[in-house]
């Protein structure tokens, strides 16, 4: 069966570079832009893993982040973090809310692969 | 009507000023008499005396009667 | 003896019924009920303690030795009485308001309540009263003895001085000694004082009638027997009749015992109304019969008959003794009743003026001390009643009684005399100064002392008959009755001397002297005493405890009356206790009180001394004001530098907010730039990855991914662009393309590139083309920049449900107005200082903005308008988020810059 991925991302070249990347692998991707509908969407389905900007209109990618934990349901989701701000404050956040990878924008392709591979686990 | 009355309540007391100076100078008169022992200067003193006594009666009654007023 | 036994014991009768009125007028009092005795006849009545015995026995002496000269002693008090509306009531009103104990008093508390001045005023008055009341005994001694031995023979037996001087001691400390306060009025010596006058009057006046009608024949046989005796006309010169009017005048107001009965016991200042006339009418009534016994003793009488016993002598040799008797008692009367006024005068100066002053120069502290000082003052008070008494009596042993009553009386009137000057300064002359009637006091009273006072006593080791005729070590100028060769009559010559350089030296050392503050303070409340309701005189810095004052006044003012004092005072300050707030007010009010008591030189001394107060001085006061508002003016400056410093403290504050806002929003743009760098990098590597690592892409996929990558660098260089763009205009190193234009055509161009810029809303635009019709000359295409920037925003930001942008022009003389306003919630008023920082969105960098941008907009708009000549802002209250774009309509000078 083929991976689920929800990707989060407001910027549209990104989402469409890393969608290209994990459909090509195999995993079937749904892409939000915002986080209010992806948390509905991770509600009605939960994906296997979810890759999560942290820039993003209304709700930050943190917000979202916390909710998914905050919720038994999705506490246990595997998340990636991707984000443009490389700040250290941010990951050492994100990291207390207990993301399972946190990576840099601009990001290696392979790495996200591998990460997405990881997460989803065997 | 105002005047009249400050007039009516000045006038006694200007003349309660000058009894005192008024009647010095009736009793100085006496002087040009001394040496001429003649009982009619003791009568003029006590006459003066008298109607200086009536006057200042008569004007410590408009006096305080004004002040009271 | 018989005759001598009856006279005493009528003596003591009558004085058992003075004792007995007295009591009883002291008892109604109390209760209340003396209204009578507070009367205008019995204020008139009082008043004729003048009429001493020298007036009943005297003044028929002096009728027979120097004619009519002995009605000057009456037309002198006469003009004074007629001149009360502005003298006596003047002195009245001013006891009343400082609440004076006597006329060492007055003369001190007018001179910024000098004890030195209260001294020599009781010194020159117990001097000047001493013969005084020698005199009176040796009339009732010579009354006595006349009597006793039915006989022209003047010779008493100093036996019956010392037992009439004690018995007046004891009357004097009974009735004159209740209380403390000397305003609380002595009803029962007045009353007692009244009952004698009538006496007095009344035995006179018998006397008189019947030497006119029962002696003489009738009026007009009277008549003939003054013109016989030559007695009907001034004896000397003009120049002593008019001195012994002025004399008398003077003394009326100078002596103590007058004084006392005049303005101290003068229970309502009305009074003097009815006293007025009066009183002369009393005098006139007394001396009316003088002459006619006069007259009839030196025609009916033995040669060599003692003529100042004529009114005793004379119905004693017509066998009418129940006459003589009454005479006698009118004598007695007149004796008495001067004693007892002037020893109660004398010893509330003594006590107030030298005991109570020196009691508290050897006590520092009144307040703490063991010991009450009321009955210290009291005992001071009887004392010096005794002491008084006893220095008459002594003086009567010493001169023998030789002198005739006449002379002794004139020396007594010159010496408080001496008074006037400074009495009369007080009351009418603001300007007089302490120094100038120490002065004047103290030489007069040497003058008086020397020329007069010590020459009375004929050949004495006070003054030898030698130093007299030949002067001090034989300098002849230096005679003491004829000084610098002048001469005449001595009394008249005394009295020139004396007075005379009194006055001189009293105005002139006033003159080139100056009166400190409580002097200058005092002096206005005496001289302008009808001008101002009885008000405060001292000024006390404040400071004692109400506690200490409290026991100091009991101990004056006794318990209850010091305890309901207080109270008073207390309710008055809208207190519930009983102890007040020691104000100024109070601690004034409070020294009136006890000068009432102590007299106002002790109750200042003793207040100053409580309270730590110095006495004021006008410098002081002037000091204490200058203070006052160099501390209000430097409370004002303190007040502005603390607004400053308020002001300075929060621009700090806000430049400090500023500057923590700045630094954040360096972080953050930092933060911003990485984001803003990092995205369209991350497009870049994902995209040109994919073209790299994948083999199999389709040729639309290439091209897509090419022209991605070709966007997301053409991003990166606007971003750069904008970034040195904005740093260019913040350096001011901006090259401007000024070019004359047309406002209308920028809005125009602007309005079509922004909205057809990609962009999630649609923004209804509102226009007024009409005003915009605005010539301008700046560069068209920066400001089109701006213009665009903004309309940008109002797409991106305005969160109207129908978003809707108004650009309003407003045109002002040289300046154009160009405001955007749409209809969202506009921007937050916390955000609005910081909207045209670089990256100002960045600050709430956790949600990010979809529609893009570096937040870089509004910076780089500031910047333009800045180097157009200018403004941006934030329009604040119109509704949504509205710029005011302020821009000059020509803007090359201003670039040039």
């Amino acid at each position: 069966m083929a991976t689920t991925v929800l990707l989060i991302e407001d910027e549209p070249n990104i989402k469409e570079a890393v969608s290209f990347i994990l459909e090509r692998d195999g995993c079937t991707v749904h892409s939000l832009a915002d986080g209010a509908t992806a948390l509905a969407a991770v509600a009605r389905h939960t994906p296997d893993v979810v890759i999560l900007d942290i820039m993003l209109p209304g709700q930050s990618g943190l917000e979202v982040l916390r909710r998914l934990r905050a919720d038994p349901a999705t506490a246990g989701l595997p998340v990636l973090m991707l984000t443009a701000k490389g700040q250290a404050r941010d990951r050492a956040e994100a990291e207390a809310l207990g993301v399972d990878r946190f990576m840099t924008k601009p990001f290696s392709n392979r790495e996200v692969l591998a990460a997405v591979r990881e997460l989803a686990g065997p | 009507m105002k005047g009249r009355e400050t007039d009516g309540k000045r006038k006694p007391r200007d003349a309660a000023r000058l009894l005192p100076a008024f009647g010095l100078a009736a009793f100085v008169l006496p002087v040009a008499w001394a040496g001429q022992p003649d009982v009619r200067v003791a009568i003029y003193v006590f006459l003066v005396w008298a109607v200086l006594i009536g006057l200042a009666a008569w004007l410590a009654r408009r006096l305080s009667r004004g002040a009271e007023r | 003896m018989a005759v001598a036994d009856l006279l005493v014991a009528v003596c003591i009768l009558y004085a058992a019924l003075l004792f007995a009125v007295a009591w009883f007028a002291e008892r109604r009092a109390r209760r209340g009920r003396g209204g009578w005795l507070r009367s205008p006849v019995v204020y008139t009545l009082t008043l004729s303690v003048y009429c001493t015995a020298w007036t009943f026995y005297g003044a028929v002496g002096f009728a027979a030795r120097s004619g009519l000269d002995y009605l000057t002693i009456y037309l002198g008090p006469t003009l004074v009485f007629l001149a009360w509306w502005w003298l006596l009531r003047k002195l009245v009103r001013i006891g009343r308001s400082q609440r004076l104990t006597s006329i060492a008093d007055l003369v001190s508390s007018r001179f910024g309540k000098s004890d030195l001045l209260a001294v020599l005023v009781t010194v020159l008055a117990v001097i000047g009263t001493t013969p005084y009341i020698a005199l009176q005994l040796q009339s009732i001694t010579l009354s006595f003895a006349a009597f006793a031995h039915t006989g022209p023979e003047a010779g008493g037996r100093p036996g019956t001085a010392i037992w009439v001087a004690a018995g007046l001691a004891v009357f004097t400390i009974l009735f004159g000694t209740r209380s403390l306060d000397a305003n609380h009025r002595h009803h029962g010596v007045m009353i007692a004082i009244a009952l004698e006058a009538v006496v007095k009057l009344a035995a006179l006046v018998a006397v008189g009638v019947f030497v006119v009608w029962g002696l003489s024949g009738g009026l007009g046989p009277a008549l003939d027997a003054i013109d016989a005796a030559g007695i009907a006309a001034p004896s000397g010169g003009g120049g002593r009749w008019l001195a012994l009017i002025f004399l008398a005048a003077a003394a009326v107001l100078t002596l103590p015992r007058m004084f006392q009965v005049t303005v101290v016991e003068n229970a309502d200042e009305r009074h003097l109304a009815t006293a007025a006339w009066a009183f002369p009418l009393y005098l006139l009534g007394i001396s009316l019969f003088v002459l006619p016994i006069a007259a009839a003793g030196l025609a009916l009488l033995p040669q060599g008959s003692n003529p100042d016993l004529f009114v005793l002598t004379l119905p004693l040799a017509a066998d009418r003794d129940g006459l003589a008797l009454f005479a006698f008692l009118g004598g007695f009367s007149s004796a008495t009743s001067m004693i007892v006024v002037a020893a109660l005068a004398l010893s509330i100066m003594v006590s107030n003026h030298i005991v109570v002053p020196l009691w508290l120069r050897f006590r520092r502290d009144p307040a703490t001390v063991a010991g009450d000082l009321r009955t210290v003052v009291l005992r001071a008070r009887r004392s010096a009643i005794a002491g008084v008494l006893m220095l008459g009596y002594g003086y009567y042993v010493y001169t023998d009684g030789t002198a005739a009553l006449a002379s002794i009386g004139l020396i007594s009137f010159a010496g408080v005399a001496q008074i006037l000057p400074a009495l009369l300064g007080a009351v009418y002359w603001r300007g007089a100064t302490r120094a100038g009637a120490i002065a004047g006091l103290a030489a007069g009273f040497a003058l008086w002392g020397y020329t007069l006072f010590l020459p009375s006593f004929g050949d004495s080791l006070l003054m030898p008959a030698g130093v007299i005729a030949e002067g001090p070590f034989g300098i002849a100028w230096l005679r003491a009755q004829n000084l610098l060769g002048t001469g005449g009559d001595p009394l008249v010559h005394a009295l020139v001397w004396s007075l005379g350089a009194n006055a001189l030296l009293f105005a002139g050392v006033s003159l080139v002297t100056r009166q400190d503050g409580l002097e200058r303070l005092q002096a206005s409340q005496f001289v302008d005493v009808f001008d101002r309701a009885p008000g405060p005189v001292a000024w006390s810095g404040g400071g004692a405890a109400a506690w200490d004052l409290l026991v100091m006044s009991q101990r004056i003012l006794g318990p209850e009356a010091a305890q309901a004092l207080f109270r008073r005072a207390a309710r008055g300050q809208g207190l519930s206790g009983d102890l007040p707030d020691p104000t100024p007010d109070f601690v004034e009010m409070l020294e009136r009180e006890l000068a009432g008591s102590v007299g106002a030189a002790a109750a200042h001394a003793m207040i100053r001394q409580l309270t730590g107060a110095a006495a004021v001085s006008v410098e002081e006061l002037i000091a204490v004001a200058g203070e006052t508002r160099e501390i209000m003016a430097y409370s004002s400056r303190l007040e502005e530098k603390s607004r400053e410093l308020a002001r300075t403290a929060e621009e700090l504050r806000a430049a400090n907010e500023k500057l923590t806002q700045i630094s954040r929003q360096k972080d953050a743009f930092l933060s911003q730039i990485s984001h803003e760098l990092r995205t369209p990098m991350a497009s870049i590597r994902a995209f040109s990855e994919i073209l790299r690592d994948t083999d199999d892409l389709a040729a639309a996929e290439l091209t897509r991914f090419a022209a991605l990558i070709h966007d997301e660098t053409l991003r990166l260089t606007r971003l750069l662009d904008d970034l040195l763009d904005l740093s260019v205009l913040e350096n001011g190193r901006v090259s401007l393309n000024i070019e004359a234009g047309n406002l209308g055509d920028v809005i125009e161009s602007a309005v079509g590139t922004a909205v057809l810029a990609p962009g999630r809303q649609t923004l209804a635009i509102r226009r007024d083309t009409m005003r915009e019709t605005v010539p301008i000359e700046t560069d068209c295409g920066r400001l089109r920049q701006v213009f665009i920037n903004l309309i940008t925003n109002a797409r991106k930001y305005c969160d109207a449900e129908r978003p809707e942008l108004r650009i309003r022009v407003t045109a002002h003389r040289g300046m154009v107005d160009i405001d955007f306003i749409d209809n969202g919630s506009g921007v937050p008023a916390a955000q609005r200082a910081l909207i045209f920082e670089k990256f100002a969105r960045a600050i709430e960098a956790e949600t990010a903005d979809a529609a893009g941008g570096a937040g870089l907009g509004l910076a780089i708009c500031r910047e333009v308008m800045r180097s157009l000549g200018g403004s941006i802002g934030y329009l604040p209250g119109v509704g949504g988020a509205a710029f005011r774009v302020r821009l000059p309509r020509r803007s090359a000078a201003i670039a040039a810059q």
